[in-house]
C-alpha cells in the first residue's frame, strides 16, 4: 500500500526535473546560439515529466476519495 | 562566466531529475557526470578528480546517508550537497552533522543550487589541498625498504645516527647511507621536514607528543 506521504515524495521528482529543464533551456536560449535539437529534448522531457506528475496527482485524488470522510475533515489523530 | 574548478556528480535514481540537473549544471559552465545509483559511483570512485557531489538522500538500496558513511571511512571524503523532499528533518540532521555541505529541497532553484556547488567546490579545493599532501607522503613512504623505514622511525624519533646503529646493531656508516636514501626517497630537504611527512603518512611514534 502506498502512503500520501510517498506519493508528496514522488511528485517532487518530476517537478525537479521540469524546473531543472525549463531553466537550462533559459539560459541556452540566452546564451545564444542553442543546439535545438537539444532544446527540443528538453520540451519532450517536460511535456512526459508534466504528464507523469498529473498521473501521481490523479493517484493522490484517488486516495483521498477513498479516505473516510470522518478523517478527511480531521486533523491527523 | 565562472570558471569550472571541478566536477558535479549528480548520483539520483530518478533518469529525468539526474538528465535535467546534467542540463541544467552544464548550461551554468559546470562539468558533470552522473550516476543512477550509490554503488554505481562509488565502483568509479576516484579521489584524486577535483569534484562534489550531488546525491539525492532518498534511493533505493544504498541511500545517500550510506554513500556518506563509505565515504567517510574512505581515503578522500568529497563534499556533498544533499538533494532531499521537506519530510526528510531527521535524516537531514544527521547528514550535516556527518559533514554535508548543504541541503536541498526538490525542486531546487538556480541560485540555491548553484551557490551549493560554488561553496562545495572550495571546500573540495582546500580539503583537496590537504589530503594530497597526506596522499603523497603515504605513496612515499611506501617506496621505502623494511630497513629503511626502521630508519626513519629512529630518525623522526629524535635519535642520532651512532645511537641508531647501535639500536639496529649495524655500522654508522651504514645508517648513514640508509638516512640519505630515506631523506632523497620521501623528498625531504631537512630533518624537520623529515618529521612532518612522517606525521602526515602516519607513521607511528612520529608525533612528538607521543610518550611510550
Amino acid at each position: 500500500m502506498t502512503a500520501p506521504e510517498t506519493l508528496v515524495h514522488e511528485l517532487r521528482q518530476p517537478l525537479t526535473a521540469i524546473l531543472s529543464n525549463a531553466q537550462a533551456a533559459h539560459r541556452m536560449l540566452a546564451a545564444g546560439s542553442p543546439d535545438l535539437r537539444e532544446v527540443r529534448e528538453i520540451l519532450s522531457d517536460i511535456i512526459a515529466c508534466d504528464k507523469r506528475a498529473a498521473g501521481i496527482l490523479g493517484r493522490l485524488e484517488d486516495m483521498l476519495k477513498t479516505a473516510a470522510p470522518k478523517t478527511r475533515f480531521g486533523h491527523g489523530e | 562566466m565562472k570558471k569550472p574548478a571541478g566536477t558535479l556528480f549528480i548520483v539520483d535514481d530518478d533518469a529525468q531529475v539526474r538528465r535535467s540537473l546534467s542540463r541544467l549544471l552544464r548550461a551554468c559552465g559546470y562539468l558533470t557526470r552522473t550516476f543512477a545509483s550509490a554503488p554505481d559511483f562509488l565502483a568509479e570512485h576516484d579521489p584524486a578528480v577535483p569534484g562534489c557531489l550531488i546525491l539525492d538522500l532518498a534511493m533505493p538500496g544504498m541511500g545517500g546517508l550510506e554513500l556518506q558513511e563509505a565515504l567517510a571511512t574512505s581515503s578522500y571524503r568529497r563534499p556533498i550537497i544533499f538533494l532531499t523532499g521537506r519530510g526528510d528533518i531527521s535524516k537531514s540532521v544527521h547528514a550535516m552533522k556527518s559533514g554535508a555541505v548543504n541541503f536541498l529541497t526538490k525542486p531546487v532553484d538556480i541560485p540555491d543550487l548553484t551557490a551549493a556547488v560554488e561553496e562545495a567546490l572550495e571546500i573540495d579545493a582546500a580539503e583537496r589541498a590537504a589530503w594530497l599532501e597526506r596522499h603523497g607522503a603515504a605513496e612515499r613512504f611506501a617506496t621505502l625498504t623494511p630497513r629503511e623505514r626502521q630508519v626513519l622511525r629512529h630518525v623522526v624519533s629524535g635519535k642520532i645516527n651512532k645511537q641508531i646503529a647501535a639500536d639496529l646493531g649495524t655500522a654508522e656508516k651504514t645508517i648513514k647511507v640508509h638516512r640519505s636514501r630515506v631523506m632523497r626517497k620521501m623528498h625531504a630537504g631537512s630533518l624537520v621536514e623529515l618529521v612532518k611527512l612522517a606525521s602526515l603518512a602516519g607513521i607511528p611514534g612520529s608525533n612528538a607528543q607521543q610518550h611510550r
